[in-house]
Parts: structure tokens; C-alpha cells; sequence
């Protein structure tokens, strides 16, 4: 793959929360291992998915790359700077070309401000243009999400969650950013709705030339938009390729329940689904070895004592899995 | 809707009576028939009502809307008019007077001033600080913030009142009538700054968390811009309902200075100076009409308690 003129690279990004354990004495030595040295890199122009289950330390990793939060150790390389080694005034600088779109539409916007004031915010704070000319520009910003010029008088209670999140929308591409986080930005909307708003991600990536990192727990709608995916399971990547390869082909167990999952509009009950045992363990005492052994239906001793190496299956998708040949063949359907 | 809503029992009252003082206490010139230090010679002591020149002589001629001494309304409209009096030479003594021939009443209505100034004032001040100390302690965390949770506990951990008075008594004892004044107000909110901080500190920890914050954080807004714009104006409910419920307190802390004779001096009125002299149990027994000051304080708490509680009741989520 090449990697050097990636938009955006991860290198070996960690994020450990510090768990208390203790009731009295502060501190315990234990960690939540939100994301544990995880690697990817992402294309101009590309959308890049990351899916998995809740508490996998997705968000975490989204978060991560646009420095919202500061990381345990690793580094992200944004348009050839690491994040994390600018001081407070470059980063907000650099903040014009990336941008992130949350889950839930109805935290996101302030609630005691005027649509007006939260979409002209990016505009204000990195002095784009003068206070009169703000207008046009969110007239314009409007219409290429799809809402009229009114709504800017009204508040965001007064809306649906899927014209709040073209709001959202709105405020993250005002800048024309290059590198957008999508975190499940459907999630919590209709089914209806959801469709639209892909469509509309996906008319504005096509507009601007856009790049993103997608993070859904839906395999469906990732495949939608997606060029390539990464499968994270308990903080680490198990599984990358491009959207075909992930789907027909997938070679890690993990991966293969998760398509197994998906729900299919066939009324006639699914002779072989592939049901994972038990639940996803703590994030503080993780499985030794590799982590998915615990749940897996083809695991040996041997994936309980050591962690798996990236097995190369193609120039672009590799599995973190020692039995990657025998998982290919796991039946899905 | 919402206005009906917002109109509870509590509110209505609370703030009828609210209105009332304010407005007395505005217009406390126009209101009080004399200036609140005049001696009256002839009348030391006087009963409500009793005529000072005819001890004998029923109830005073009182008529409404009389000229008497003149005044300038808020030390800037002069006026000679009051609400109410009496003839020329003689005076009406609503509450009788006081020990030094002065109306009771007049002190009553200019102590209003006083209190519900100071009761105002110290709110918007240690208010200021708490939601400035709070929000930068909840925001930046760190040392900052322990400096200024420490900080606040120690304030917090002595009894207010020793707290008080030990503040008190290192600033002289004598000073101008407006120093005295503003060194009350500045201890009350130096005493009382501690529990908004931490209040503040713990909205702004919850708030921080919120998406529309990472979202303005993401914009690539300033951290002051994110705490002035996006968290601190969410704790408004909370603090209005706030400011309101603890405004007695700074009242009542000015007067229970003033009644130790550390606060508003002599000659300058003060219902806590005023009650100073129910003190002594013959002029108690005597004269009952002296505690008509604690009336007032009651009415006052009252007031701003009814409508705190009135609107938490109405900002609170219905089920």
C-alpha cells in the first residue's frame, strides 16, 4: 500500500483510560485499554470504515485523530504533521481541514443557541471573512445540505433529528475541511431518514473531494459508502480490506459473525448462522493472547498464549488471525 | 403555555412581595415621611400614631401626598413631596419613634435599601467569582484546580459567622458610611464564593462532556470562547434559581453585623442596627412596635425564598 502520501496515517496509537479500582487510596493500576496500538492509514479521497461493536474503542480512535483527546502514546499523521507534537494554537489552526460529525444530533448543537450562531461559529473563530458576508456564506452552506435559509432564526429544538444532523453536517463542512470523522452519523436516526443522510455524505464527498473515517456498527450501511474497512474488536484491528474483500472474503472468525449477524429480509430462518458465545469482555482484563480467543468458535491453545501476527492475504487486506485459512471458511449463511 | 407554567402559587406571591420592597425601597425618600437621622426633640420614644405636641389629643391629622423636607430622589431628583405627613410642625409616627426622637418607620423604609442592596450586590459579586473560578477549575482541571477546591474549602469549613466577624475586625472600626458598606458586601461574597464555585465546578465537569462542546472544541474554538459560550451559559437555570434562594442570606448577614455594631453605623439606618436597641427588655416590653424591623426580615426572606422555590418548581423537568 502506499503509505507516504497518505492523508492521514495512525501509527501505533494507544489510549489507556485509567480505571479506579480502588474505593479509598485513588489509583489502582489498572487501565481501560480503549485502543491498543492500532495502525492504519488513510487516502485522499477515500472513506475508510471502522466498524465494531460498542465498547470496542471505535469513537475512542475517532476522537484520537482529530486530538480531541490526548493519546497514551502514538502518533497521527495529519497532511504530513504529527497532531500530537503541535502546540494549542497550530492544532486549532490545522482544526479548518479536519472536522468530525457526532452519533446523537440532539447533543451535538448547543441547545441555547440559535442555528445562526452554532453554523457561523467556525467562520467567527478562524477569521474566514467579514461579520457580513457570514450571511451569504451560510445561505450557501444551507442549501448544499439540503434546509432552507430559515432555519438560522430557530432553535435546535425545534427540528427532527435528521435536520439536525444536516445541521451538523452543515457546521463540519463549512470550512471545506479535507478529513472528516463520521461517527455513526446514522445511528441514531429513522431508517428513512438514515438513507438520506448517506446519500447526502455521500453527494458531498463527490462535491468536495472529501476523506473519511467512518465509524458505524452497521455492516449495511459502511458497505454503502465505504472504500475500505477495518474490523476492530476490544481496541485492536483484526481485520482490513477494501469493502469486497471484507465482504465476500473475510478471514477472521470475528468478521465473520459480524456478517453473520446482519440482518436479511428472508423470512426463512438461516440453517447455519454463526453465533458467538458469551459477551465481549472487560476492556480492563483482557483476554491474553489474542483477544477474540475467549468467543471463538475455531480457537486452539496456540491463539491463547500469543498475540496473532498481521497474516497478508492480498496487497490490500490482511487478518489478525493464526487460523486465517480455516476462518475463510467458516460458514456465514 | 409556558408562561402559565412558569406562574406557580409560590412565584405569584413571592414576587408580589418582591415588588413591593423594591419599590419601597426605590423610592424610600418619597415613601418615608422624614430624613432617617432626624431627631425630633419633643418625641423621644413616642407611641405609633401619638401626637408629639398634644399628649392628650387623639391620632394626628395625616394627610396623603404632602410637601415636607426636601430630597434629591436617588441623589439626583430634587423633590420636596412624601406620600404621606402631616401639618406644618407637627409629625405622624407611623411606628413611633425611637429612643433618639427618630420615625421608626423611615428607618424601616430606607433599611430596605440597605438590605436589599446588599443582598443584590453580594449575589452579583460572589456569583462573578464562583462561576469564574468555578468554570476555570472544572475546565482546566489540574492545579488550577485544586488550588481552588482547597481554596473554597477553607472558607467553607469555618463557621460563617466567626468568619465574619474575625474578617470584620481587621479593617478598622470606624469608616465612612459607603466603606463600611462595600467592606460588608465584599466579606459576605469573600465567605460565600466557595460552595457556588464548587456547584459551578461540578455542572461544568458534566457539561464538558457534552458533544456541542467537542463539537466547538473541534471547530477549533478557543478555550475561553468553549467555556464562555458553550458551558457557562447552560448553567443559567440553575443559577438564577440559585442567586434567588441565597439573596437572604446576604441580607441577613448585613444585619447581623449591623446589630453587633460592626456593620452600618449609627446614625445611618439599618434594620440590624435598628434592632439593636430590642436588646434591652424594658424598652422590649414597653415599646413591642421596636421589632418591627424582624417583621420586615421576614417578609423579605420570605419573598425571595417563594420565589426561588417557584421557579426550581417551574424549571423542573415534568414528568
Amino acid at each position: 500500500m502506499a503509505e507516504n502520501n497518505a492523508l492521514l496515517q495512525v501509527n501505533q496509537l494507544k489510549k489507556y483510560f485509567p480505571a479506579d479500582s480502588h474505593l479509598l487510596f485513588g489509583r489502582g493500576k489498572e487501565f481501560v485499554h480503549a485502543v491498543d496500538d492500532i495502525n492504519f492509514s488513510i487516502q485522499g479521497g477515500e472513506v475508510f470504515g471502522l466498524v465494531g461493536e460498542s465498547g470496542c474503542g471505535k469513537s475512542t480512535t475517532g476522537r484520537l485523530v482529530l486530538r480531541l483527546i490526548e493519546p497514551t502514546s502514538g502518533e497521527v499523521i495529519f497532511d504530513l504533521e504529527n497532531l500530537f507534537s503541535l502546540d494549542r494554537e497550530s492544532l486549532r489552526r490545522k482544526r479548518r481541514s479536519m472536522q468530525i460529525i457526532f452519533q446523537d444530533p440532539y447533543s451535538s448543537l448547543n441547545p441555547r443557541l440559535r442555528i445562526r450562531t452554532t453554523l457561523a461559529e467556525p467562520f467567527i473563530v478562524h477569521h474566514i471573512c467579514k461579520k457580513t458576508e457570514i450571511e451569504e456564506r451560510l445561505r450557501v452552506l444551507l442549501e448544499t445540505v439540503g434546509l432552507e435559509p430559515d432555519v438560522l432564526d430557530r432553535f435546535p429544538h425545534e427540528f427532527s433529528g435528521g435536520q439536525r444532523q444536516r445541521i451538523a453536517i452543515a457546521r463540519a463542512i463549512a470550512l471545506k475541511p479535507k478529513f472528516i470523522v463520521a461517527d455513526e452519523p446514522v445511528s441514531s436516526l429513522d431508517v428513512s431518514v438514515q438513507a438520506q443522510i448517506l446519500n447526502l455524505l455521500a453527494d458531498l464527498r463527490d462535491q468536495f473531494q472529501l476523506t473519511f473515517l467512518f465509524i458505524s456498527h452497521s455492516l449495511p450501511v459502511v458497505a454503502h459508502l465505504c472504500d475500505r474497512i477495518a474490523v476492530m474488536y476490544l481496541g485492536k484491528i483484526v481485520e482490513e480490506g477494501t469493502t469486497e474483500e471484507v465482504f465476500t472474503r473475510s478471514a477472521h472468525p470475528y468478521t465473520r459473525a459480524l456478517l453473520s449477524a446482519v440482518p436479511e429480509p428472508d423470512p426463512k430462518p438461516k440453517s447455519s448462522r454463526l453465533v458467538l458465545r458469551g459477551e465481549i469482555p472487560s476492556a480492563v482484563k483482557v483476554p491474553s493472547g489474542c483477544r477474540f480467543h475467549p468467543r471463538c468458535p475455531i480457537a486452539d491453545a496456540a491463539c491463547a498464549a500469543g498475540e496473532p501476527p498481521r497474516e497478508t492475504i492480498s496487497a490490500t487486506h490482511w487478518s489478525a488471525c493464526f487460523k486465517f485459512k480455516d476462518a475463510a471458511q467458516l460458514a456465514i449463511k | 403555555m409556558k408562561r402559565t407554567l412558569l406562574w406557580n402559587q409560590k412565584m405569584l406571591w413571592g414576587s408580589a412581595l418582591l415588588l413591593f420592597f423594591i419599590l419601597v425601597a426605590l423610592g424610600a425618600d418619597f415613601v418615608a415621611p422624614y430624613p432617617p437621622s432626624n431627631q425630633y426633640r419633643s418625641s423621644f420614644n413616642s407611641a405609633p400614631l401619638a401626637d408629639s405636641s398634644r399628649p392628650n389629643a387623639a391620632t394626628p391629622a395625616v394627610r396623603l401626598f404632602v410637601a415636607g423636607d426636601s430630597y434629591r430622589w436617588l441623589g439626583f431628583v430634587p423633590s420636596r413631596w412624601h406620600l404621606f405627613g402631616s401639618e406644618v410642625g407637627n409629625q405622624v409616627f407611623l411606628l413611633g419613634s425611637d429612643e433618639f426622637g427618630r420615625d421608626i418607620f423611615s428607618r424601616l423604609v430606607f433599611g430596605a435599601r440597605i438590605s436589599l442592596l446588599v443582598g443584590f450586590l453580594g449575589v452579583v459579586i460572589s456569583f462573578s467569582v464562583g462561576m469564574l473560578l468555578g468554570g476555570i477549575s472544572g475546565f482546566l482541571g489540574g492545579w488550577i484546580d485544586q488550588i481552588t477546591m482547597r481554596g473554597s474549602e477553607l472558607f467553607m469549613a469555618l463557621p460563617g459567622l466567626y468568619l465574619l466577624l474575625t474578617l470584620r475586625s481587621i479593617f478598622p472600626k470606624q469608616l465612612s458610611p459607603t466603606a463600611s458598606f462595600f467592606l460588608i458586601i465584599s466579606i459576605l461574597s469573600l465567605v460565600n464564593w466557595g460552595s457556588i464555585a464548587r456547584v459551578i465546578r461540578g455542572m461544568v465537569l458534566s457539561l464538558r462532556e457534552n458533544d456541542f462542546v467537542e463539537a466547538a472544541r473541534a471547530v477549533g474554538a478557543s478555550r475561553a470562547r468553549v467555556l464562555s459560550r458553550h458551558i457557562l451559559p447552560n448553567t443559567a437555570p440553575f443559577l438564577v434559581t440559585q442567586a434567588l434562594l441565597s439573596i437572604p442570606y446576604y441580607i441577613l448577614g448585613e444585619i447581623a453585623l449591623s446589630f453587633l455594631g460592626l456593620g452600618i453605623q449609627e446614625p445611618n439606618p439599618s434594620w440590624g442596627n435598628m434592632l439593636a436597641s430590642a436588646l434591652d427588655i424594658t424598652a422590649l416590653t414597653e415599646r413591642p412596635w421596636i421589632l418591627a424591623p424582624g417583621a420586615a426580615i421576614f417578609l423579605v426572606v420570605l419573598a425571595f425564598n417563594l420565589v426561588g422555590e417557584g421557579l426550581n418548581d417551574a424549571l423542573k423537568p415534568k414528568r
